[in-house]
């Protein structure tokens, strides 16, 4: 829709030109949350498409995204064979509410910074131990572990003006087994429960990210694979009856039963040897 | 004001603002404004085969192509689009001949109002061969609410299901829709797809409150919005009561309504209306109201509604007692004579909510002038099967 209460669109070759931050300044990425409804509080958008962030590199170290690369970019992405979690990435684009044509405006960063509960960009970057790279306005660059940005619906980290620059996966964790299990209360419908589970080559380990049926993702990490009893008494004292995320895409109580439902499909999954189904 | 630091998108040693946009093979230069978005940049030079739905990037309805991409029009930034060819329904056929798709519509008469139909056809026309082999999932950024989908998949298959209109055969032939050709290639005229001279906007206040008396209603600091035409309140309007239900039967739907109330009887009742140049000097302008509410008690619930000491919400006589309008029973034949005559009685109490179809084409209406017999003109979204 239109934005009746911006009166300037300024766009920045480069980040740096943007040195004066104030209330009612907006960045621009994929704008198709900004343009989704009225930003009355929002008088000036600073378009980050002219900054020309090469959307995605990848290296032995790993994969680079630029946190302007669309989600169309990022689900066409191919890399090596042996990062086995890579079909995360399309099981994770897949669990959009929106649909292609979305995808291939919004951003993977703004999906991230709009932080809700069902981001399945979130859901990718924490499950795959990413790290984000931040540009506030007036200090150096920071790196942040990516299961700390989110801080719960809709909130996270950033700063006035601070800026997500770009997202990165590790190799070492881009190799690791996988396993995905995910559920919405309708057909194609946004997730009430995403969880993500990956397996170290060597076998033994199991780190667990349980993502939108928590108002922040949360994440359990096993050096050694637990039993089922060890995992579901470790689900609840991490997450109380009253830390899942209650809404109109599923109750709190219906949320902790698929997390306790999916976290044993996982775990049982990559107990088994070989290749995921 | 749109500063681009890098001016690719720029007529060469132009000094304005103005970009170069290519729609539907069509070069032209213009400067959108700052948060305009594609859709309205479009229908603004008369593309009108770029609906506006949901404009919320749900309906799919405002669909086009960026440089071959299907996109939501409503919600891609107009200056975005500088510099990319955008291709819309309108410049689909190519050389008089409709593309594949728009005839396979056509022939499977995948639409009834057609307000979907050019949004439905642009991303059909944009999938591949994988995502054609999951519909739902490829399609679930569109919406159609009165064919379904089935009609729709049909024209995915190939199925044609109209006749030929022969003459002394068409009774009982399945016809097509007369405006076909129309709605397949964005021709299709709906209510709101016409440029008026010197079109006002009126935009409306509503209430934050679910009851509540007004006080009192400052207009001064709207009425300095420049480009602000009018403001009316309750004061400005005729205290005249009619029914909004716009039932024939004044029994069951009294008359219970101003256009403009000194009484809000729900959170998102009409306040107060301004009119002016743009939508969005009436948007700012609602927003500069000074409204003084005293706040009364409410009640949520039908039941609690219906109790005697429920705070009264209608006082303008003719109720039957308190919030009750009027008691009515009604039967055809004689219930109790079923009950006794049946093998088995069943009894329990239903209930269900009030269910929109939420069509896709908005609500609005265009109002002309008063004509020289005192009639002013006001035409509305028409039945969804008659579209032209």
């Amino acid at each position: 829709m239109n934005l009746n209460t911006v009166a300037e669109v300024k766009r920045p070759t480069s980040a740096d030109q943007i040195t004066q931050w104030r209330d009612g300044y907006a960045w621009l990425a994929g704008g198709t949350w900004l343009f989704s409804e009225p930003q009355i509080s929002t008088d000036t958008l600073i378009d980050l498409q002219q900054l020309n962030w090469p959307a995605l590199k990848s290296s032995s170290a790993g994969l680079d995204i630029a946190a302007t690369c669309t989600v169309a970019e990022l689900y066409r992405f191919a890399g090596p064979s042996d990062w086995r979690a890579l079909p995360l990435v399309q099981e994770c684009c897949n669990s959009f509410l929106a649909s292609f044509k979305i995808w291939n405006a919004a951003t993977v960063g703004g999906n991230i910074c709009m932080s809700l509960p069902a981001g399945p960009m979130i859901s990718l970057t924490v499950a795959l131990e990413a790290t984000y790279t931040l540009w506030p306005r007036t200090a150096p660059a920071r790196e942040v572990p990516s299961i700390d940005f989110v801080t719960g619906n809709h909130t996270n980290i950033l700063q006035k003006g601070e800026l997500l620059r770009s997202i990165h996966l590790p190799a070492s964790v881009l190799s690791k087994r996988p396993a995905f299990r995910h559920a919405s209360l309708t057909h194609l419908g946004r997730s009430a429960a995403l969880l993500i589970g990956t397996q170290n080559a060597a076998g033994g380990d199991l780190v667990i990210t349980i993502t939108a049926a928590t108002p922040r993702p949360v994440q359990l990490r096993f050096k050694h694979a637990p039993s089922a009893i060890e995992l579901r008494r470790t689900i609840d004292e991490r997450i109380p009856a009253d830390g899942y995320f209650d809404d109109v895409h599923g109750s709190a109580a219906y949320k902790r039963h698929l997390t306790r439902y999916f976290a044993e499909q996982i775990r049982a999954e990559l107990a088994q040897p070989g290749a995921r189904k | 004001m749109i500063h681009a630091d890098v001016a690719d998108a720029r007529p060469a040693g132009s000094a304005d603002a103005r970009m170069n946009y290519n729609v539907n093979g069509k070069l032209f230069s213009a400067e959108p404004t700052p948060g305009q978005c594609l859709r309205t940049f479009l229908r603004d030079r008369g593309v009108f085969g770029v609906k506006k739905g949901c404009d919320a990037g749900d309906c799919g309805a405002c669909t086009v192509w960026l440089d071959g991409m299907p996109i939501h029009s409503c919600l891609m930034p107009a200056f975005r689009a500088a510099g990319s060819e955008v291709t819309t329904i309108e410049g689909l056929a190519k050389d008089g001949a409709l593309h594949p798709m728009q005839q396979a519509f056509l022939n499977a008469q995948a639409f009834q109002c057609g307000f979907c139909a050019a949004g439905m056809i642009m991303t059909s026309a944009a999938l591949t061969q994988e995502q054609r082999a999951d519909l739902p999932h490829a399609l679930k950024g569109n919406l159609c609410r009165c064919t379904g989908y089935r009609a729709i998949g049909d024209a995915f298959a190939g199925v044609t299901e109209i006749e030929d209109d022969v003459a002394g055969r068409a009774c009982g032939a399945s016809l097509p829709n007369p405006f076909a050709a129309g709605i397949v290639t964005g021709r299709a005229r709906y209510t709101m797809d016409v440029a008026v001279e010197g079109l006002l906007h009126l935009k409306v206040l509503r209430s934050p409150h679910a009851h509540a008396r007004i006080r009192a209603i400052g207009r001064e600091r709207a009425l300095a919005v420049p480009g602000v035409v009018e403001v009316f309140t309750w004061e400005d309007v005729p205290r005249r009561l009619y029914s909004t239900a716009l039932h024939e039967d004044h029994l069951v739907s009294p008359d219970d309504t101003y256009v403009l109330d000194n009484v809000v009887r729900f959170a998102g009742q009409r306040i107060a209306a301004v009119v002016a140049e743009t939508e969005a000097a009436a948007e700012q302008a609602c927003r500069l109201l000074d409204v003084t509410y005293e706040i009364l008690p409410a009640v949520f619930d039908p039941v609690a509604a219906m109790a005697p000491d429920a705070p009264i919400l209608h006082d303008k006589g003719g109720e039957e007692k308190g919030n009750i309008f009027v008691d009515i029973h009604g039967e055809v034949g004689s219930v109790a004579d079923g009950f006794k005559a049946a093998d088995a009685v069943h009894e329990m109490t239903y209930s269900t909510s009030r269910v929109q179809h939420v069509h896709l084409e908005t609500h609005g209406s265009i109002a002309g002038a008063a004509t020289t017999d005192g009639c002013i003109s006001a035409p509305v979204p028409r039945h969804p099967s008659s579209c032209s």
